[in-house]
């Protein structure tokens, strides 16, 4: 169980405008792997094309070529409309500007992606109370976006992304809007989730003292993965 | 479940930015009021109609001596009408009997004009109304007696000195007695610089209906005379008919016909080589022709409000497609978190529904305000039906999903790592 793959891909290449004079290659052959219950680190610099790998990691694209095996799932043999079930289902998105629904609670926020699962209402509330309480924002479970700290919408976010208990959280430069003790505190969440609750980690970011916080650290640049090496906090 | 939480996202956006909500429901309030105002007035109108009928009575037919045409058609533009002009007690008496099984009742009246009565400090005004007996027909459908009684056949023949006259009027000359103790009273008529006094037999109830329902101040009533005693007053010692009233009995069906009929009866004894004729009119296809054309001017109306509507729809649509640009980001968001498109289609059609639904609600309370002012003025005051209603509310939902599906299906097909860009 501890060695299962969750994530598996093999020279997956992304191209745009295929066919076209304009033919634009952005990742040229990506083969990694992530097994259950790692929290990793994918670091490059803008244009490295991270975002794209981190789009096709989270079922928001697919690859050109290659393969791309999400807990057992093939990627490929999944037609297009149902990539938004996979997503609701397999993955929990932690965004560097947060993305919570400006009009609906920190409740209500938690409750989106169980609400587009099919859940039914008081199973929804009980869950979602539940992980604003595992985040400590349990106070704020009426408030509206506008009225939380920056903090706290990226734990209200992180709550949300773990609403239906998805195979990875893929966290885009979660820190990124945050100072740095904000920051360091969201970090800390994330490590508290990975101890306590087992639960699998990308971290996507161009900051490589954040990444050293990671188990493994995979460097992409220009499209390939140039460099994997340990971080330096190897569990507890 | 999702329709439910959809309701109430909405509801909440319709709330944070009041200004844009009612921005957005204006053309639909404005089209749907439009539409209610104008179907209440229009019952209004139906109404009155209605009451103008029963006040001259269904089944009635109404004659006068009229000029007639030359023969191109053309009817002169000034007409002096002499004594022998005027419709002959024997014409009127052969018809009755021509038709015997056909008229309940003839009524001959002789409009005399305004007359006045002091009492000491007080005055009041009356229109002298010469009739024969009976008076069913007077008013259509008859008096309301409060106080003694019409005068009978005995009286018209003896040229009787009695009047028949409404509450109103004696009310001004007698502010401080009894109406019962007012039969009997001899009152003073001044007539065209003439004093007649008058015997009170009876007092009616003054009712008004329609647009008199809204005229205050010196109102001047019908003092009833019998028809010889108005002769006498007006120094007619010929007397002949200008104008009488005849009511069909209950088994004409076709009142219409019955009076062409009448129309040709009289015609054909009226005195040859005489310039003048009788016109026969019949209530009943006067208001019919009124009311088709009134329903003309309703359905015009109703295109008008229609097209206002199309507005309407338009304005939601496009303020629905802004909002659907503005939120891009959220929309990418929910596509990110799992949304199907077709959950993101419901969501905005939703909201364009629930705005138009509100929008709706709101003209038909204006609408109802406007129609029930409107018809107030008409004297008949009308509230628009349950099933107008209805329609109404459904026609702003229907709207709400035809005007709101393109910005919806926008929305469905946004890209959502393109979304999550959007700034």
């Amino acid at each position: 169980m501890e060695n299962k793959e969750i994530i598996k891909m093999e020279s997956v290449k992304k191209k745009f405008y295929v066919g076209k004079p304009n033919e634009l290659t952005i990742l040229k052959g990506i083969s990694l792997s992530v097994k259950k219950g790692e929290f990793i680190s994918i670091v490059g610099e803008s244009g490295s094309g991270k975002s794209t790998l981190m789009n096709i990691l989270g079922a928001l694209d697919k690859p050109t070529e290659g393969s791309y095996i999400l807990d057992g799932l093939n990627m490929q043999n999944v037609p297009d409309d149902m990539l938004s079930t996979i997503r609701n289902k397999k993955i929990g998105f932690v965004f560097q500007t947060f993305n919570l629904i400006s009009r609906s609670s920190a409740l209500s926020n938690i409750e989106l992606p169980m609400l587009y699962a099919g859940v039914n209402s008081k199973e929804r509330r009980q869950r979602a109370t539940e992980l604003l309480d595992k985040v400590g924002l349990s106070e704020r479970a009426e408030h509206m976006p506008n009225e939380l700290s920056g903090g706290q919408k990226q734990r209200v976010a992180i709550a949300r992304a773990m609403a239906n208990n998805p195979s990875i959280i893929l966290a885009d430069e979660p820190t990124g809007a945050l100072d740095t003790k904000t920051g360091e505190m969201v970090m800390e969440l994330f490590h508290m989730l990975h101890e306590q609750e087992g639960k699998t980690i990308i971290l996507i970011t161009h900051n490589p003292k954040l990444a050293k916080e990671t188990d493994r650290i995979i460097t992409i640049s220009d499209g390939l993965i140039v460099d994997e090496e340990e971080g330096e906090r190897n569990g507890v | 479940m999702e329709f439910k939480e959809n309701i109430y996202l909405a509801l909440n956006g319709i709330k944070s930015n009041k200004m844009r909500s009612a921005l957005t429901m204006l053309g639909l309030i404005i089209g749907i009021s439009s539409v209610i105002t104008i179907v209440t007035v229009g019952n209004a109108m139906a109404k009155s109609v209605e009451g103008l009928l029963n006040d001259l009575g269904a089944n009635s037919i109404q004659i006068n001596v009229d000029a007639k045409p030359d023969e191109n058609g053309n009817y002169p533009s000034s007409m002096t009408f002499y004594p022998e002009d005027l419709m002959t007690e024997e014409m009127l008496e052969s018809y009755k009997e021509a038709f015997k099984d056909k008229i309940e009742a003839v009524s001959v009246s002789e409009y005399l004009g305004e007359a006045k009565s002091t009492n000491g400090r007080n005055s009041a005004k009356g229109s002298i109304n010469g009739i024969n007996a009976g008076g069913e027909m007077v008013m259509g459908s008859g008096l309301n007696i409060l106080a003694g009684r019409f005068f009978n056949e005995r009286e018209v023949a003896g040229a009787k000195n009695v009047a028949v006259v409404s509450d109103a009027f004696v009310r001004k000359l007698f502010p401080r007695e009894n109406i019962s103790d007012l039969l009997g009273r001899e009152i003073n008529l001044e007539y065209n610089g003439e004093i007649y006094p008058l015997n009170i037999l009876g007092i009616y109830k003054y009712e008004v209906t329609g647009f008199a329902a809204n005229m205050v101040g010196d109102m001047s009533t019908n003092i009833f005379v019998p028809i010889t005693c108005a002769y006498n007053i007006a120094n007619y010692t010929d007397p002949g008919f200008f104008y009488a009233q005849i009511k069909a009995s209950k088994n004409v069906k076709d009142v219409e016909s019955f009076s062409k009929l009448t129309e040709k009866f009289f015609n054909e004894r009226y005195y040859m080589g005489s310039d003048k004729q009788i016109t026969a009119y019949n209530m009943d296809s006067m208001i019919r022709e009124s009311q088709s054309m009134m329903s003309a001017i309703k359905l015009a109306i109703g295109v008008i409000a229609g097209i206002s509507l199309m507005v309407g729809g338009i304005g939601v649509m496009n303020i629905m497609t802004v909002s659907v640009t503005e939120r891009t980001r959220e929309i990418g968001t929910r596509k990110a978190l799992g949304a199907k498109n077709s959950a993101i289609r419901m969501q905005f059609i939703v909201e364009a529904v629930i705005i138009c639904l509100i929008g709706g609600f709101l003209g038909v309370i204006a609408g109802a305000v406007f129609g029930y002012l409107g018809s107030m003025l008409l004297g008949e005051r009308s509230l628009p039906d349950f099933l107008t209603v209805m329609v109404s509310l459904l026609f702003s939902m229907a709207i709400g999903v035809f005007f709101g599906y393109y910005p919806a299906k926008k929305a469905a097909m946004l890209e959502p790592i393109e979304a999550l860009r959007y700034e």
